[in-house]
């Protein structure tokens, strides 16, 4: 994701500003006390040892070939340990393609049918364009923001310089004190969502600060979701 | 059937079943799909370096290995955290009642790495929680879906669409100081004589 954003606050004054993404300290990894370990991909079967092709050599019942020859093992090739790969595309029939796929986008109903199929929309990001994102002045309560959307991502805005602490933290002041979340928005009218890279998932964007004496936080909440009730679940609210 | 998530508060226990909500049970989806010149649909496959082997779905598999490249079977294997002490597997929560803290700050909800949401139905309808949860409260447990090395957080609350609980790990945001640089000034050239263009 980007590491700066181009933002403007209130009063229409613009600032690229440094974006940090908030994580949760590493978890625990599998591993054995005192040794170094690696997760690794190898090879389990090759072509001539898939289903199909045992299914074509013996029919449905190749159990009692697998039993006696072990005919699905490629000795020279199974277990060998898989570095770097070339991306192909088989067609329906098995084979490579030997030219470059056409790709469509499919877009499903929330029940999983298809809805539309289209040639894909390419979106270019807009955090970090010549037009800010916006402050949109769409002022929501932070308690009703928590209930009412799922935040994906957190990110921290830091200043780069004075003129920008100053920038930041008017920011952070004022939502601070309102004990509110500000809706940004993208685009010529600030409407439209966030997107941090070309094709990237869009999100609505949200800024929530805080200040304490001269030091503050301001963070960008990143929402893909409501928190609402899946139609195919719905039975009353609780 | 996953077992209930059971929580706790002022003594009594509240039992609600749980389904996960993901943004394409909302929304739907949308997919890029690669085909071939008559539209029929490909599928993705991989080729070794040298072009030797064809790696289709199902023809690899992924596992730990020591340095010689030896497979370690997962049962052999501890956690371990970034200090390199070992930790015990933590058991799942669901099924045993988690206490209940709160009412918490609408604000620490934000202090999670979200990882999963879940639709909450209660078994048994009203009772105290619902009713403080219908009011805006927010509360917080333990929670774990399965066993794992860590025990994450959950937050439930209410809205008009149901319960919810917002499970993830904590995390901290720090404070940022008015002297604090996070893109430092480059350093200006000293004389133009010292340009370098050698390096060029």
């Amino acid at each position: 994701m980007s590491n700066n954003i181009h933002l403007a606050n209130a009063k229409g004054r613009d600032a690229f500003v440094t974006l940090a993404t908030l994580k949760a300290p590493a978890a625990p990894k599998l591993s054995l006390p005192g040794e170094s370990i690696t997760f690794r991909r190898y090879v389990t079967a090759t072509e001539s040892g898939t289903h199909a092709a045992l299914t074509a050599r013996w029919g449905d019942n190749y159990a009692t070939h697998l039993v006696e020859g072990d005919p699905e093992v490629d000795l020279e090739q199974v277990g060998q340990f898989i570095e770097q790969l070339q991306t192909i595309y088989l067609d329906p029939d098995g084979k490579v393609l030997t030219v470059e796929p056409n790709m469509i986008e499919v877009l499903t109903h929330p029940d999983g049918s298809e809805r539309e199929r289209r040639a894909p929309q390419e979106t270019d990001s807009n955090t970090g364009s010549a037009l800010p994102v916006r402050w949109t002045g769409k002022r929501i309560d932070l308690a009703e923001a928590v209930c009412k959307f799922s935040f994906k991502r957190r990110m921290q805005l830091r200043h780069s310089d004075g003129l920008t602490y100053e920038f930041l933290f008017g920011m952070a002041k004022e939502l601070g004190e309102s004990r509110s979340v500000m809706l940004l928005g993208t685009g010529e009218k600030g409407t439209g969502p966030l997107v941090f890279q070309a094709n990237g998932r869009p999100y609505r964007g949200f800024l929530e600060g805080q200040v304490q004496g001269a030091s503050y936080r301001l963070t960008l909440l990143l929402s893909d979701m409501e928190l609402k009730r899946p139609a195919a679940s719905a039975g009353g609210a609780a | 059937m996953a077992k209930p998530l059971m929580v706790s508060l002022g003594g009594e226990v509240f039992s609600f079943s749980l389904s996960e909500v993901e943004r394409a049970d909302l929304y739907g989806s949308r997919k890029r799909l690669p085909t071939d010149g008559s539209g029929r649909t490909c599928v993705r496959a991989a080729l070794t370096q040298d072009g030797s082997l064809l790696i289709a779905s199902g023809m690899s598999g992924q596992g730990y290995f020591n340095a010689g490249g030896q497979f370690l079977p997962r049962g052999i294997l501890v956690g371990i955290d970034p200090q390199g002490k070992v930790v015990e597997s933590q058991p799942s929560t669901l099924g045993v009642p988690q206490a209940l803290e709160g009412p918490v700050d609408p604000s620490n909800v934000l202090d999670l790495e979200l990882l999963s949401v879940y639709l909450l139905t209660p078994e048994l309808e009203g009772g105290l929680l619902i009713d403080r949860l219908k009011a805006g409260e927010i509360y917080a447990c333990d929670f774990n879906y399965a066993a794992s090395l860590e025990v994450e957080r959950a937050y439930l609350l209410a809205n008009d669409q149901g319960v919810f609980a917002l499970v993830g790990k904590p995390l901290t945001v720090g404070w940022v100081e008015e002297g604090a640089r996070f893109a430092p000034p480059v350093e200006a050239a000293e004389a133009s004589d010292d340009l370098d263009f050698e390096m060029l």
